[in-house]
């Protein structure tokens, strides 16, 4: 095996990444600042005139909570007026509640964004725009992956409110120990689609009766159809991202691997297909192809499950013509409606937190399993020495930077679950898919779908 | 104005002012806004007749599975949830010291928070590895009968509904057998009595004595639950998820989905108008009937 991540280093990295985070005064009472936005964070005498001033932050993830609970309490610290809250909200209700409150001039003055709502944010205009103060536009377009490509920008205006917090990419983890016990080594790590069905049926578990018990490979299926598109040279829209491509024969070989999977290999059924990304932490799965932030839930859910995560396999072993997708994970939006007085300080503490390399490498990206997307950190040696950000960067280049719209993410899945069901023939889903598909994107004008700005876009099919 | 005369007159505008700010304003603004492509956070909002009945009615096939499944919610847990209620109801009420416990064992799953009854059932209902299947099939093989099969429960098209509507009798069935309970124990005992002596039998009693007599709260139960049922959403919502491939989402999931998820209020709005037009239509239709029961 390349590397293991155990239960062991993942305490000593949250450790480490707590030591870090508990010291920003010291790393700020000289005065110096670090420019990971273009403009260096200085310390201030006081904040809002030193008048007492408290600002909501909502979350909808613990963890996630935790850091960020330290990065308020840094502020705190510098500037004992202010005080962050922040405030767990549950998923279910975190998007209705956002969306209803902040036009209403309500909610809270920062929260924790997610990059497939960014359109219908920036269409209602719900996030405060980056200020000079805190962030040089140029600047982010030069450093950041994803700038360039208009990942972060509203479609309609171009205007810029957020910076990612990592950039996630498609791989694929597999359980150390089942693998071990499968009699599989290193050299059986599987490089090709074949490879992987067939490493997939030696993995599988029954019980008596003869049902699956560990599913040789489960998956995101939506994930597994997007990437597997990508790597074969098709892009998921036409030209001016006006329709979508599905009814095409990439898409066929991408959904036929998982119906070999589950309906000739039986590898996979549907009864662990419906769990998702439980089914690994679960160790319902021995392997599982999904996002990298996998990685974050399973140190999470499942510490005691000795994991690795590896490329992806590709239909033919190579990268090329592309790897797959690369979307990002966005921390903070500032609410546009709060009082002046909110917004300077809440981006003030958004400027304090994106100046310091140790959040931008440790919190945001590594310890959520994401690569940092501040390309002037990408040889730092934590970066480089951990082993899910070192395996990503390998087909970094290889990726193709989008993020779908959710309403198509859904269609996609209901598209994968069909096939996992045996509802249907393949190509009459295909063209129901393809026509319900371009029912949901027309309902806006405003997607941001930048897949082909794709930096190796003249390795794809051509004419499509 | 004294204060008798403000109470007198006080009440009415109040309860006027409550009608009007809780019923009547809600339900216009709905109403405007499902003629509308509107969303609270578009600057494009634009009004556009009844485009958005029209898109529901006969272009959207997820309209219409979200109709048939909360019809077919409604059959189930109305239908079956009344004549199960009626029967226990009609037991307890011959049921001597057991009868205060097994009430209370009836009414207990209408106490619980739905949600949390849900995300429990939810694992129970897990097919590979839930206790439902894996007891039933340990039952049947230790009694040596052809061991239960695996259903999915949650992850198949065609149980998805009967698993929701199960978790829809347990949860929904105590308030019913209350109901019609206190309606039995209302029934005259001398009626029963003089039955007896005219040698009429107790299956006759229920049918001839019994039901006719506990009639309007028969009918308060089936209209009331037609309404709930129409306006299901929860147990769809946690349970499965409107899944697998629409085959469990309810209308009031849809309008959720569509305003919230899809950010198209107004045609989220239009689908609320649509679902309150077949409520008022059923209503009235119920109504009408009961009317015409009594007259009889």
């Amino acid at each position: 095996m390349s590397f293991k991540l155990t239960r062991r280093q993942a305490i000593l990295s949250s450790a480490a990444m707590a030591t870090i985070a508990s010291t920003p005064s010291a790393v700020w009472a000289d005065g110096h600042g670090q420019a990971a936005t273009g403009v260096p964070y200085v310390r201030k005498d006081q904040i809002n005139n030193g008048e007492p001033i408290k600002l909501e932050y909502w979350e909808w993830s613990g963890q996630r909570a935790d850091y960020q609970r330290q990065w308020a309490a840094a502020y705190m610290e510098m500037y004992p007026n202010v005080e962050i809250e922040v405030v767990l909200q549950p998923w279910a209700s975190y998007w209705p509640s956002l969306i209803t409150n902040v036009p209403a001039g309500a909610g809270p003055a920062m929260w924790h964004m997610h990059a497939s709502k960014q359109a219908e944010f920036c269409g209602g205009n719900l996030m405060d725009p980056i200020p000079a103060s805190a962030a040089d536009p140029a600047y982010l377009n030069e450093n950041w992956i994803g700038y360039s490509e208009g990942a972060m920008q509203c479609a309609a205006t171009g205007s810029i409110h957020t910076v990612p917090m990592g950039a996630m990419m498609p791989l694929l983890f597999v359980n150390l120990d089942k693998w071990e016990a499968a009699g599989l080594t290193e050299a059986d790590v599987p490089n090709t689609w074949e490879e992987l069905r067939a490493v997939a049926v030696k993995l599988t578990e029954r019980d008596a009766r003869g049902r699956i018990t560990v599913a040789g490979l489960s998956m995101d299926g939506q994930e597994w159809l997007q990437n597997a598109v990508y790597q074969q040279g098709r892009f998921l829209f036409n030209e001016d991202a006006t329709a979508v491509q599905v009814n095409n024969p990439e898409y066929r070989t991408a959904l036929q691997f998982i119906a070999d999977l589950v309906h000739s290999d039986k590898a996979l059924d549907n009864e662990i297909a419906s769990t998702r990304h439980e089914a690994l932490p679960a160790g319902q799965a021995a392997m599982y192809v999904g996002f990298s932030w996998i990685a974050g839930f399973m140190r999470a859910n499942a510490p005691d499950i000795n994991w690795s995560a590896f490329l992806l396999p590709t239909p033919d072993g190579e990268l090329a013509p592309a790897y797959g997708n690369i979307r990002f994970a966005i921390e903070a939006a500032i609410n546009p409606f709060a009082d002046e007085a909110t917004k300077a300080v809440a981006w003030d503490f958004w400027h304090f937190n994106y100046s310091r390399e140790d959040v931008i490498v440790e919190d945001l990206a590594l310890f959520n399993g994401f690569l940092p997307p501040y390309s002037k950190v990408l040889d730092d040696p934590r970066v480089t020495g951990d082993p899910l950000a070192s395996t990503m960067a390998k087909a970094g280049s290889l990726g193709v930077i989008n993020d779908l719209p959710n309403v198509i993410r859904d269609e996609q899945l209901e598209l994968v679950t069909a096939v996992i069901l045996g509802q249907g023939d393949l190509d009459d889903l295909l063209a129901q898919s393809e026509e319900a598909q371009n029912r949901l994107l027309a309902e806006r004008a405003d997607w941001n779908i930048i897949e082909r700005n794709y930096a190796n876009a003249s390795l794809m099919l051509a004419g499509q | 104005m004294t204060s008798k005369n403000a109470f007198i007159y006080g009440a009415p505008i109040l309860a006027g002012a409550f009608f009007l700010i809780w019923y009547v304003l809600p339900i216009g603004w709905v109403l405007w806004v499902s003629f509308w492509d509107y969303s609270p956070i578009s600057p494009n909002n634009a009004p556009v007749g009844l485009e958005n009945y029209r898109e529901a009615l006969f272009q959207d096939h997820v309209f219409w599975a979200a109709v048939k499944n909360t019809a077919y919610f409604t059959f189930g847990n109305v239908v079956l949830g009344t004549i199960m209620a009626l029967l226990i109801a009609n037991g307890l009420s011959r049921l001597g010291t057991l009868r205060r416990l097994a009430q209370t064992a009836y009414f207990m799953p209408t106490l619980f928070s739905i949600v949390a009854a849900a995300v429990v059932w939810e694992e129970i209902f897990q097919p590979r590895f839930g206790i439902l299947n894996n007891g039933l099939y340990y039952l049947t093989d230790s009694l040596g009968l052809p061991p239960f099969p695996e259903i999915g429960w949650t992850t198949t098209t065609d149980w998805s509904m009967p698993t929701v509507i199960l978790f829809g009798l347990w949860k929904f069935l105590g308030i019913r057998i209350i109901i019609l309970l206190a309606a039995i124990e209302a029934v005259p005992r001398d009626l029963y009595e003089a039955a007896s002596i005219d040698g009429v039998t107790k299956r006759q009693q229920f049918f001839h004595v019994t039901i006719p007599l506990i009639k309007p709260a028969l009918w308060f139960v089936v209209i009331a639950g037609i309404i709930n049922s129409f306006q299901v959403f929860e147990p769809m919502y946690v349970i499965t998820d409107g899944g697998p491939l629409r085959s469990s989402v309810s209308m009031v999931m849809l309008v959720a989905e569509t305003a919230f998820e899809r950010q198209r209020f107004g045609y989220s709005a239009a689908i609320s108008i649509l679902l309150f037009g077949m409520i008022l239509a059923l209503t009235a239709v119920l109504f009408w009937l009961r009317g015409r029961s009594e007259e009889r």
